[in-house]
């Protein structure tokens, strides 16, 4: 599979003078043609700040990121725009839907889908509709790249990023969906997470 | 989907959009009319003057003339189109009967005058030359104004009888700052009248260029020709007759600014916390790829859909009240034919405030691009940080009260937050005083230091008679004698030959005596009091390029003499061009003198004005508060209810901004209202605390308003005055309504606004919200 996008040395800042500290510290990654990555951590392990960057939602203060072969820092605000509304798609955690959009509409069908927890305000039965929903867009050939703090839900992606201080300390290689079940598929991210003490 | 978008938000927030909509209204109402009535003016001065054919140049003149000198004169200049020399007779005012009525008390030079035969028409209310047959008499339009006089009235003038016959409208004299008035009479019964009263001419000048009005002037003072009175050109004319009308429209420009100004201020307001509200959902747009354009359209297309019929309504609201501001237009200018003009210049007044109020939007909604997309997902809006850890001990008891306290500190810690609606307050108390202020200071007897005039009681004109310096003495001896008067003084007015910087010469009118004892404003300098001293006029000082301590040639009695310029001072009178001088006049011929008198008791300077006039019937004696009134009278009320206006706006705007603003404080707070509901504070306890923070910040508001009003007002107010020569104008405030009563009333607005908004507080759901 091509790689999508992805991120090289990425390095971003944030804070002034003598406060200022990388939140992300020269991390590099790739995410393939309708690869299904999740992104795990613990709290100020940029995360999010990885996940935005990915998006072009946040300029990066070193290295860049590509999509689709292009520098995204060479792009001006309103051509990332473009980009994000033809070849992206969120997922957001808090209820911040357009009320005139249905569903699909908020989430489209592009490129690459980002979600930031997506599922952390909703009860069990609503959050596995929202996760059988990404799975079957990633089935339909979208790439998704979500970040996540639950081991079931990191656990129904491929691959799992864990990302401590600014860069990736592990990759946990799942493969697709149906070799195993969900449940040993949780128990391995859990195991990872227990071991890398998150 | 925009429209979609658009009509919720109006439904969510409909006293903010109503309030937005009102102020566009009001906005495009009042810029709509003063560009209407702009029009209308224009139009119907110029169509005035154009039919009345006035002369470009007046030159006034009591005395003998040298008729064939003139017109030889006139002959030889090439920028002459036309010239004339029309009789003006002098009547004592008691000489006009109007029943049982006289204009004795006028302070107007009123008298007799025969139809011009080239140029210089009276025209009657239908603008067309009046031609009065024998026994018929047109009357000024002022008198038809006050009341004096309808048509058909029988009028006996130095016991001849006339009828009215008609009114007329004088392109020179028409405006009230004339000192003058004509009555149209026949030539047969000016014939007959002639040697009644006392004939000044009224030489008159056409041009074929007006540009060339400079030249002519110059060369006719080079020539030494008759000058015996006042010098009037083509621009003053207009101003003059502008000018009532003209303030009414500079007074609704301005507030219709001010009121387009607070617009933007609830906009902002109202946007920057909409914006709050929708912070998250804008950086969920901008993460789904939407256009920092796209979502500012959405925005704006609600501002838009707000604004036009704001400006649609205040450009149709124009027409309602456009006819009762025009009919003092009307009465004095006639129609302009401005009909087609002034509906478009009013629409295009009123679109230029939608348009202002489209382009602050947009400007304010570039923020959006300065939204981070990912913070604004993560985090929501940025709050505001209070920069001082509360070090509040609620049980400690403080002084005012825990509410009060809380109140106060609210507001410390959220300075920005509250300036908007300081801007607003400061804004409202500055409409309501300027226009106030500048009605008690045109009102008030010292305003007579603009007219060239001491602050006196009593005021005694002596001229166009015999021997006028004998006559004056008569008066001034009276005066003296008199136990009732206080001080009194006689000045008299000669013309001296004077040398400007340029060495051009030129003819000046002098008032020469003592100065001192009702000394006139001296915008720079003082009065002159050793003999070699002079004070100018400013625009006297502006024709001869002089300043304080330059030296100013002047020829008395053949001799030159250098003579120190020892101040400058502001005269609307007489054109504007005199000079004051304490030295003896020699042997120039005296042009008029004036006797100016204070009582021991002011309040009798009426009776005492109707006595001396009646003592000295050859002398125009008025109390000065009289001859202001007169002088200035449409002025005056014309302002006065440009100032009533103002403070109703101003009160309006100060409740409704405080409303809107006090409901949308109590949504951003309702965490904080919970909050405090949950720990045991009441209804009326939030309300207390949400009037202690707007009485600090209408207490702030209106004190830096008022001051405001004092100083930037005032040298705004000054500006167009200053056209008239007056150098340096300065408020003659009423203390208790400029400082006390009306930033009291919009205080008092605010606040009762304040508790109207505030009671909403007491509807939220306290376990609700906390849980949100």
């Amino acid at each position: 599979m091509n790689t999508i996008l992805s991120g090289e040395r990425v390095v971003k800042s944030f804070g002034d003078g003598a406060e200022r500290r990388n939140v992300l510290d020269g991390v590099s990654v790739e995410i393939r043609q309708g690869e299904f990555v999740s992104i795990m951590g613990p709290s100020g392990s940029g995360k999010s700040t990885l996940l935005y960057a990915l998006s072009g939602m946040d300029r990066v203060d070193g290295g860049r990121i590509l999509f689709e072969g292009r520098d995204l820092s060479g792009l001006r605000d309103d051509d990332l725009a473009d980009l994000r509304r033809r070849r992206m798609g969120f997922v957001f955690q808090q209820p911040t839907l357009l009320g005139n959009l249905d569903l699909l509409d908020n989430i489209i069908l592009p490129a690459v889908l980002f979600g930031d927890e997506p599922t952390g305000a909703l009860n069990s039965a609503s959050a596995r509709e929202i996760l059988d929903i990404l799975s079957e867009v990633n089935a339909a050939g979208t790439a998704v790249l979500l970040v996540t703090h639950d081991a079931a839900v990191a656990a129904r992606a491929g691959r799992v990023l864990f990302l401590r201080d600014g860069r990736i300390d592990r990759e946990l290689e799942l493969g697709p969906s149906g070799g195993q079940s969900p449940e040993e598929r949780t128990r391995r991210v859990s195991e990872a997470m227990r071991e890398l003490g998150i | 989907m925009y429209a979609r978008i658009i009509r919720n938000d109006i439904r969510r927030s409909r006293l903010a959009s109503l309030a937005t909509a009102l102020f566009v209204a009001v906005s495009a109402l009042l810029v709509s009319l003063a560009g209407a009535l702009g029009a209308e003016l224009s139009a119907a001065l110029e169509l005035l003057m154009e039919r009345a054919a006035t002369p470009h140049l007046l030159q006034m003149h009591s005395g003998p003339i040298d008729l064939p000198r003139l017109e030889s004169f006139a002959a030889g200049r090439p920028e002459v189109e036309g010239f004339q020399v029309l009789e003006f007779l002098n009547v004592e005012g008691f000489s006009f009967e109007f029943g049982d009525r006289t204009l004795a008390g006028s302070v107007q030079d009123n008298g007799l005058s025969v139809q011009g035969r080239g140029f210089d028409f009276l025209l009657d209310l239908d603008g067309n030359v009046a031609r009065p047959g024998e026994g018929e008499l047109y009357v000024p339009v002022f008198y038809f104004k006050d009341g004096t006089a309808r048509a058909g009235d029988r009028v006996r003038i130095l016991g001849r009888e006339f009828r009215v016959a008609g009114f007329v409208r004088d392109s020179q004299m028409n405006s009230a700052l004339s000192s003058s008035k004509r009555f149209l009479v026949s030539e047969a019964d000016y014939a007959a009248l002639r040697d009644r009263g006392s004939v000044e001419y009224l030489i008159e000048f056409r041009l074929r260029d007006p540009g060339t009005l400079g030249s002519l002037e110059a060369a006719y003072v080079a020539a030494g020709l008759e000058s015996n009175g006042p010098r009037v050109g083509y621009p003053l004319f207009r101003m003059m007759n502008a000018l009532s009308d003209g303030l009414l429209i500079v007074v609704l420009l301005f507030v219709g600014l001010l009121v387009t100004f607070v617009a933007l201020l609830c906009i902002r307001f109202a946007l920057l916390a909409k914006i709050e509200q929708d912070y998250r959902e804008i950086g969920a747009m901008k993460a789904i790829g939407l256009r920092v354009s796209d979502i500012r359209g959405g925005y704006l297309a609600k501002y838009a859909v707000l604004a036009v019929p704001g400006v649609l309504s205040g450009w149709a609201l124009s027409f309602a009240f456009r006819e009762p501001l025009l009919a003092n237009l009307r009465l004095f200018m006639g129609e302009g034919g401005a009909s087609r003009l002034a509906p478009a210049l009013g629409l295009a007044g009123a679109l230029m405030v939608g348009l202002l109020v489209l382009g602050y939007v947009r400007g304010v909604l570039g923020r959006f691009r300065k939204i981070s997309a990912a913070e604004a997902l993560r985090f929501g809006a940025p709050r505001q940080v209070s920069r001082r850890p509360g070090r509040l001990r609620l049980a400690a008891g403080l002084p005012l009260g825990a509410n009060a306290a809380l109140g106060f500190l609210d507001v410390l810690a959220r300075i920005p937050l509250y300036g908007t609606m300081l801007a607003v307050l400061v804004a409202s108390s500055f409409i309501a005083v300027v226009p106030r202020n500048l009605h008690t200071t045109v009102a008030s007897p010292s305003f007579s230091s603009y007219l060239g005039i001491g602050a006196c009681d009593l005021r005694a004109d002596v001229q166009a008679v015999g021997d006028i310096p004998g006559r004056a003495s008569e008066i001034a001896a009276a005066l003296a004698a008199d136990p009732e008067t206080l001080k009194s003084v006689v000045l008299t007015a000669r013309a001296f030959p004077v040398r400007g910087k340029d060495g051009s010469e030129s003819s000046l009118k002098v008032e020469l005596g003592d100065h001192s004892v009702f000394p006139v404003a001296y915008s720079e300098g003082r009065a002159p009091g050793a003999p070699d001293e002079i004070a100018l006029s400013v625009l006297s000082a502006q024709d001869l390029g002089m300043r304080v301590g330059d030296r100013l040639a002047a020829a008395v009695d053949g001799e030159w003499r250098d003579l120190r310029v020892a101040g400058l001072y502001s005269d609307v009178t007489n054109g504007g061009k005199t000079a004051k001088a304490a030295f003896s006049g020699g042997e120039a011929p005296v042009l008029w003198a004036v006797v100016q008198a204070s009582l021991r008791d002011p309040s009798r300077s009426r009776e005492k004005a109707e006595a001396y006039a009646s003592a000295f019937p050859y002398a125009k004696v008025s109390s000065l508060q009289e001859y202001v009134s007169q002088t200035f009278g449409p002025t005056i009320r014309a302002i006065r209810s440009a100032s009533r206006i103002s403070l109703g706006v101003a009160l309006v705007l100060a409740a409704l901004i405080t409303l809107l603003f006090v409901r949308m404080l109590v949504a951003r707070d309702r965490v904080s209202i919970a909050a405090l509901r949950a720990l045991g504070f009441r209804n009326s306890d939030l309300i207390r605390q949400y009037l202690a923070r707007s009485a600090l910040v209408a207490g702030i508001g209106v004190l830096a308003g008022s001051l405001l009003a004092n100083t930037l007002g005032e040298s705004l107010v000054g500006v167009p005055i200053s056209l008239f020569g007056a150098a340096s104008f300065e408020f003659a405030a009423d203390p208790l309504s400029a400082y006390i009563l009306i930033p009291l009333a919009v205080a008092l607005a605010a606040l009762a606004a304040t508790a109207a908004g505030a009671a909403g507080a007491g509807r939220i759901d306290v376990t609700q919200t906390i849980r949100e």
